[in-house]
């Protein structure tokens, strides 16, 4: 799968069937909009997805070039 | 120094030295019944591509072994005291929430809503096309209403919602272990029913969309 990049976690495409791989965009929908918040995070706000401020541009290409395919 | 922070787990769901035999760069601190793995760095992490995808494997590793409450990645504190008062202070809500996600696993599902081309004189217009942007959000929302209905009676919690500006919906489910595969089953017959959309379902994943009270 063309656009499968998470090559290295267990969560996997269950429909259509055949073990194909989530995608980086699977990964970031969860892990940056979901989970426990604690109070004193700086999050900033970019395309409605809250981004940790550490290093966006890296984040953003990523999310960018998949989004793209 | 700073304090990554991974997850929330019961205090007595560790038994042993399990972190250490696993091989996870965790360690747990505890307050009362509730105890948080944290990792110690020298930095926050970096949201890069290996650093997201190394925090989803251990929190997959850690979902395998017991209940756990994902942090949203880049969660950090300064030190044991400070983690120990988030525990306090939020102590109901994290039982709760613990409570409310035991043997269960998020499912997520991607409907995107198929593309009608019109035939009429206009097609290819500017109208033709905002009437299109109207008729399919107005799909993408019968598709949320579809996707609820149909799983209803085998999740614990669900939100289906409008995504892409009407082009897509998107779902996280709460789902009992058990029902993982007649969740995946259904969603096989819905595209077979003609439902205007296409579905990509993905997981197990730790219950990321279900750490807060709906």
């Amino acid at each position: 799968m063309s656009a499968g990049v998470a090559t290295s976690v267990s969560a996997r495409v269950l429909h259509p069937a055949g073990g194909r791989q989530v995608t980086l965009i699977d990964v970031l929908d969860r892990l940056l909009q979901g989970g426990v918040v604690i109070q004193g995070d700086i999050m900033l706000s970019v395309a409605d997805i809250d981004l940790v401020a550490v290093d966006l541009r890296i984040l953003v290409a990523a999310a960018n070039r998949l989004a793209s395919r | 120094m700073t304090l990554v922070l991974y997850a929330i787990v019961e205090q007595d769901a560790l038994s042993g030295d399990w972190l250490g035999e696993a091989d996870m760069p965790l360690r747990a601190v505890t307050d009362g019944h509730l105890t948080a793995l944290v990792r110690d760095a020298p930095s926050p992490p970096t949201p890069d591509e290996p650093g997201l995808l190394a925090y989803e494997r251990t929190m997959e590793k850690l979902m395998g072994v017991t209940t756990i409450l994902p942090a949203r990645f880049g969660a950090v504190v300064d030190d044991d005291a400070e983690v120990r008062s988030l525990l306090s202070e939020r102590h109901d809500e994290f039982a709760s929430a613990l409570a409310r996600v035991r043997g269960a696993v998020e499912l997520g599902l991607r409907a995107t809503v198929d593309v009608v081309v019109e035939d009429s004189s206009d097609a290819g217009s500017g109208t033709a096309y905002i009437w299109e942007l109207l008729g399919r959000s107005r799909r993408a929302r019968a598709v949320a209403a579809e996707l609820e209905r149909t799983f209803a009676d085998i999740v614990r919690a669900g939100s289906y919602r409008v995504a892409d500006e009407g082009a897509a919906v998107a779902a996280s489910c709460l789902v009992d272990a058990e029902h993982v595969s007649e969740f995946v089953r259904r969603v096989g017959d819905l595209e077979q029913s003609n439902s205007g959309a296409s579905f990509v379902c993905t997981g197990p994943w730790p219950p990321y969309s279900f750490t807060e009270a709906a």
